[in-house]
């Protein structure tokens, strides 16, 4: 069966149709019908032609473009570039961040790892820096290693020998000599005596004020002269008393509280007698302890009162970082 | 996988993105992309799964297309014939419609079957021919007027998708 298109049996076609045939026709796939049938339109109309050069230019620099190829180098690269530091660096785009956004990044980082470095290293064994006392005191030697009354003494001269820094103000102050005096009396005294205990001693406890005695001037030279008869004493190194004096409230419940904390901070007794020792209104504190732990000390010993401290000149010398500290608490009344 | 199969990819996102650096980080993740669609379904046709690898990984990137960015240096990882010019190539890109963009590199650069293409991208074989001649022509216009193609079609390219038939 035939179909009659045409009154004269031709196929044409509208150059809308026409337009849309054209790429087929550039390319050759049209039937020659209707390849003829586009070629009429085209030939009548100047926007097709013009369309129909257009289409055959974009062929043509496809054809070259399909020229083109990738090096085997970018072809390794892309099969093996999906680590994960490439994918997270792509997904990041760190490229698009502002150059301060990298910077402080950058910085932050740099200051991490000096931090860590820092924190890690030992630079105390590197560099050998003493940062704290690292000294241990295992004992405490007098320097005087001569047979006077600064050493240790025998059992029967404990007495004058338990408060051996009392001896100390009749070098120091005028004002009491005569006490110093009087007290290096009794000492002297004491000495021939037998030895009884705690008790004995109380009759030497540190100064009270006395008055003097016209016997004790007399004495006093005899008393001095026989420290300073210690031959060599002018050439020896002196060390430090730290004798103090504080007023309390209820001497007895804040006694051991100031026992406890000089044990705390290392103080050891330094004489015969026990931290805190008990005499009438007062209590008596002997000790030695690291220097830096002084100022601790003063500050607890402050809160409980005004203490009153001076350094006095002592013959006998502690080891280095340690002192020698007298304190007496009296009943504040 | 084949070697050819990876030029393919590598030269779609290089005409289509005209940025090597982008053009690399798309291809390695197109890759791995494909490696996934072809070990679900292997029966399916290579050149199916490159391009619908693709173009996931072109859907991410299609906003650089429109923001006009080009980045070429010319390296030497990209093989151009000597003496050619891609001056068109570079208004086509940047005014031609993203559909008739990825028809024309897949059809007449990359030489995939219109057939593939069309399955591939669940179209009508008409409708992409018709694509393809839209996109040539735009080609064309450019490779013979430079310039003056950009008035006639900057109204395609504001519509977005372009024409879609």
């Amino acid at each position: 069966m035939e179909f009659n298109f045409s009154r004269k049996g031709e196929r044409k076609i509208s150059k809308f149709i026409a337009q849309g045939l054209l790429f087929d026709y550039v390319e050759g796939k049209l039937d020659p019908e209707r390849k003829k049938s586009v070629e009429e339109a085209i030939k009548d109309s100047a926007p097709l032609q013009n369309e129909v050069l257009r289409l055959r230019e974009g062929l043509k620099n496809t054809e070259s473009l399909a020229m083109a190829s990738v090096s085997t180098e970018l072809l390794r690269k892309v099969t093996i570039s999906s680590s994960y530091f490439y994918s997270l660096r792509e997904n990041l785009n760190i490229d698009k961040w502002s150059p301060a956004l990298k910077l402080g990044i950058e910085g932050s980082v740099i200051a991490l790892g000096i931090a860590v470095m820092a924190i890690i290293i030992p630079w105390n064994s590197i560099l050998d820096i003493n940062l704290g006392p690292n000294q241990v005191v295992l004992s405490e030697i007098t320097k005087n290693t001569e047979k006077h009354e600064t050493q240790e003494p025998a059992t029967g001269q404990k007495e004058s020998l338990t408060y051996p820094d009392d001896q100390n103000l009749q070098k120091n102050t005028d004002k009491n000599a005569s006490v110093t005096t009087t007290t290096l009396q009794q000492v002297v005294v004491n000495t021939q005596a037998p030895v009884e205990g705690p008790k004995e001693m109380a009759k030497v406890v540190p100064p009270a004020p006395q008055k003097p005695a016209p016997v004790a001037e007399a004495s006093k030279p005899v008393a001095v002269q026989e420290r300073l008869s210690t031959p060599g004493s002018s050439e020896k190194r002196m060390g430090f008393l730290y004798r103090g004096t504080i007023y309390v409230t209820n001497l007895k419940a804040t006694t051991p509280k100031l026992v406890e904390k000089v044990q705390e901070l290392g103080g050891r007794k330094a004489g015969q007698v026990e931290l805190g020792w008990f005499k009438g209104d007062s209590s008596y504190f002997h000790f030695t302890m690291p220097d830096g732990k002084y100022s601790e000390l003063e500050s607890f010993f402050g809160t409980y009162g005004t203490l009153n401290i001076q350094r006095e000149s002592h013959e006998r010398v502690m080891p280095e970082g340690i002192r020698r500290i007298i304190i007496t608490v009296y009943e504040k009344k | 996988m084949k070697a050819v199969d990876f030029k393919s990819i590598a030269m779609f996102f290089f005409f289509a993105l005209l940025d090597e650096k982008k053009a690399i980080g798309a291809t390695s993740k197109a890759i791995k992309e494909f490696r996934k669609l072809h070990a679900k379904k292997p029966e399916i046709p290579v050149n199916i799964h490159i391009i619908q690898a693709s173009l996931k990984i072109w859907s991410k990137h299609h906003v650089d297309f429109y923001k006009g960015r080009q980045n070429l240096s010319f390296s030497s990882e990209w093989i151009l014939p000597q003496g050619f010019d891609l001056n068109p190539w570079k208004e086509f890109q940047k005014n031609a419609p993203e559909v008739e963009l990825i028809a024309v590199i897949w059809s007449k650069i990359l030489k995939i079957s219109e057939k593939e293409i069309a399955i591939a991208q669940n179209l009508s074989e008409g409708t992409l021919r018709y694509r393809i001649g839209k996109g040539l022509a735009l080609l064309g216009s450019a490779v013979i007027s430079p310039g003056e193609n950009s008035k006639e079609t900057g109204t395609q390219k504001s519509r977005g998708l372009g024409v879609v038939r």
